[in-house]
């Protein structure tokens, strides 16, 4: 459905993207993880065309790229991007933006009231915007890229603002999007909410997808224990070769090679550290996330 | 289920209706509004205190000043053959401007009183074909004036209209409104009202861009409602003062006569034809600046830059007359005053006898298109340039 191509971003001294590349198909949510900065918006920016890149293709449906304003039309029928809550206009109801968005993508607005509904944003929604709070703004952001209903979404910083009811909410609703077959791009940093309705997370570092992570094939399991540099400085000998400390912080032993017996020596082992939380399972995107972003 | 063409149209339509939704919740818009809707009446309760001179008073000044050509005529006539010549004529004159008071005081006969007007105006041209020997400037009548006055008695005359009454005060406060609102003043309204079209969707970019309608179609849209805005409430408020005008004067008589310039020569017209090429003037000026606005927002981005340049470029075949330069090539940038074209006005200022409505119309027409093919060319321009060193950032 998506393909990027050798994309490259360069700024005079700054390289945003480098010769990124990856495809995406309808039906997955794929979030997006990199710390400010990194060329997450830049690369939403290059998937709708708002920037075009110094080098690479962006291909929609197998052929369709962005070479006339014609095709781009045809490709922007198919894609909205989320909008910034700073953006939004001050003046205008939450109604007036949900309508503007169903008008320009599904030409009609019969769906608009069913969206706020789901949102449970009645008592509030035909209001000016002027009198939204910052989570209201965000759900209304949220609420505007539903109403547009297009097979491809963006969504830069989605949950930014929201507080644990509504990030439930909005995660609900991403998951029901993706059911109903649309690609949905999600740059968030609630790192553990991504886990819940991602496909794929994607890594992004130095300008290029550093790892892929599929959240829903098997992954392998690992042991993991907090560890201080001191404790494992200590123990780093002992440990199997293929272990990893994270972020100078978090030990991972993989068990996917163990038996039973040697899985139970090792938390036996691991838990003579009484006052450290020991846990068995997958590593998740906070995991990854410190794994690529906060290795000294 | 709608045709693809038809779903392009039904989308032009609501980006149309989102479009005029913040014109009606844009302060500025409304000041515009108010500004429109009040200007007429409050120019027609101000200048209404001042009354017309009468024709009488009028005629009387005429023969005062006729009396004083005499006197220098008389010095000179018995030594220059070319000034006796004139004298003889302007004893035709004086005699007939006596007739014209009779008729418009205890003879009433407006017939003979325009009879005696034409004559005079032709003695007057044969005077200036003798140079106006002997007269002294300040006392020469312009033969722009004696041709104005000999079209407006023909018009009076081929329309058996009174040769006074309180229509010529309405008609006379028509063509002041007009005078003072057309030009800069008009200029600056319009500028005002369309120096944000493109750039407020950069304080909304987020919103704003990625909708799946083409670049012309926004603009279109954009120029579609300001020029609405604009034409609406300078024809509501025009009409509310028409009202109050008439109502005070008992005069709404619209087959009175207007004088315009056509064709090298000044012609008669009436106040509803008057109004209509005034109108249709200031519509297509409004065009132009709006797209002109669109081009400005597309180079400078800045709302400020479109008001000061706009005008800059106004003033330019000022600056270039000033500078000494003719530049006959900038003068329909000055077409755009509507009311100096018609009146003439502007084809004396910039010397250029061919400067007409209908002349001033085309070029204006022609120029609204060069300027609309040129926002067209640099959108292509932008949408196909390729990045080399840096990427490209796109700004509407």
């Amino acid at each position: 459905m998506l393909k990027l191509e050798n994309i490259s971003v360069k700024y005079k001294d700054k390289v945003v993207l480098d010769n990124l590349s990856f495809e995406a198909n309808s039906g997955e949510i794929i979030g997006l993880v990199a710390p400010n900065g990194t060329g997450k918006t830049t690369l939403f920016n290059v998937i709708s065309n708002f920037l075009k890149p110094n080098k690479g293709r962006v291909t929609f449906n197998e052929n369709l790229q962005y070479k006339t304003e014609r095709k781009e039309i045809s490709i922007h029928k198919q894609l909205a991007t989320f909008p910034d809550q700073g953006d939004l206009f001050e003046e205008l109801t939450g109604v007036d933006h949900m309508k503007l968005y169903a008008n320009m993508w599904k030409g009609s607005t019969k769906h608009v009231k069913d969206i706020y509904e789901q949102l449970q944003m009645e008592s509030y929604v035909k209001k000016k915007v002027k009198t939204y709070s910052l989570g209201m703004r965000q759900r209304l952001c949220f609420a505007m890229i539903a109403a547009a209903d297009t097979p491809i979404m963006l969504m830069d910083e989605v949950m930014n603002g929201l507080d644990i009811a509504n990030v439930s909410l909005i995660s609900k609703h991403l998951m029901k999007m993706k059911q109903d077959g649309k690609l949905i791009f999600v740059a968030s940093h609630l790192l553990a909410n991504l886990d819940l309705y991602a496909d794929r997370v994607l890594y992004l570092k130095a300008g290029d997808i550093v790892h892929q992570q599929s959240l829903n094939e098997s992954t392998e399991e690992y042991i993991k224990l907090e560890l201080t540099l001191e404790q494992y400085e200590k123990m780093k000998y002992t440990l199997p070769d293929d272990h990893l400390y994270i972020a100078e912080r978090l030990c991972c032993i993989p068990i996917a090679n163990m038996d039973m017996e040697t899985q139970k020596e090792w938390v036996e082992r691991l838990s003579d550290y009484k006052e450290k939380e020991l846990t068995i399972g997958p590593l998740g995107t906070p995991e990854y996330y410190e794994k690529y972003f906060h290795e000294k | 289920m709608m045709s693809k063409s038809e779903r392009k149209v039904d989308m032009f339509w609501k980006f149309t209706r989102f479009e005029m939704d913040l014109l009606l919740r844009n302060r500025k818009s409304w000041f515009i509004a108010v500004f429109l809707l009040f200007f007429f009446i409050l120019f027609f309760m101000y200048y209404s205190q001042e009354e017309p001179i009468p024709l009488t008073d009028q005629k009387r000044t005429e023969t005062n000043t006729s009396y004083a050509v005499f006197e220098h005529l008389d010095l000179l006539r018995h030594d220059i053959p070319e000034v006796a010549e004139v004298y003889n004529y302007h004893t035709q004159i004086q005699s007939l401007l006596g007739m014209q008071l009779w008729f418009i005081g205890n003879g009433n006969d407006s017939e003979q009183y325009i009879e005696n007007g034409l004559e005079i105006n032709q003695l007057r041209l044969k005077v200036h074909e003798l140079g106006n020997a002997g007269i002294p400037d300040h006392l020469i009548v312009p033969k722009e004036e004696i041709l104005k006055e000999d079209a407006l008695l023909h018009y009076i005359q081929d329309h058996d209209l009174p040769i006074e009454s309180d229509s010529f005060a309405t008609n006379h406060y028509f063509t002041n409104v007009l005078t003072m609102l057309s030009g800069l003043l008009f200029l600056v309204i319009v500028l005002i009202s369309g120096n944000e079209m493109l750039l407020y969707e950069k304080s909304h970019q987020s919103v704003m861009r990625g909708f799946p309608l083409s670049f012309m179609s926004k603009v279109i849209s954009k120029v579609m409602i300001q020029f609405f805005h604009i034409i609406a409430f300078l024809l509501v408020g025009f009409v509310i003062g028409s009202i109050y005008v008439t109502k005070k004067f008992n005069a709404g008589d619209f087959s009175f006569p207007i004088l315009i310039y056509q064709n090298e020569d000044y012609i008669a017209v009436s106040t509803g034809q008057y109004l209509l090429y005034m109108f249709l003037g200031l519509a297509l000026a409004t065009l132009l600046l709006l797209f002109l606005s669109i081009l400005l927002n597309m180079l400078f981005k800045n709302a400020f830059a479109n008001i000061l340049i706009g005008l800059g470029i106004f003033i330019l075949p000022d600056i270039a007359m000033a500078a000494g330069f003719k530049a006959t090539f900038l003068h329909p940038i000055k077409f755009i005053d509507v009311n100096k074209v018609l009146s003439g006005e502007l084809a004396t200022e910039l010397g250029n006898s061919s400067i007409d409505y209908w002349n001033a119309m085309a070029y204006l027409g022609i120029i609204t298109i060069l300027v609309f093919a040129t926002i067209y060319a640099i959108n292509k321009f932008n949408y196909h340039r390729v990045p080399k060193d840096l990427p490209l950032e796109r700004a509407f």
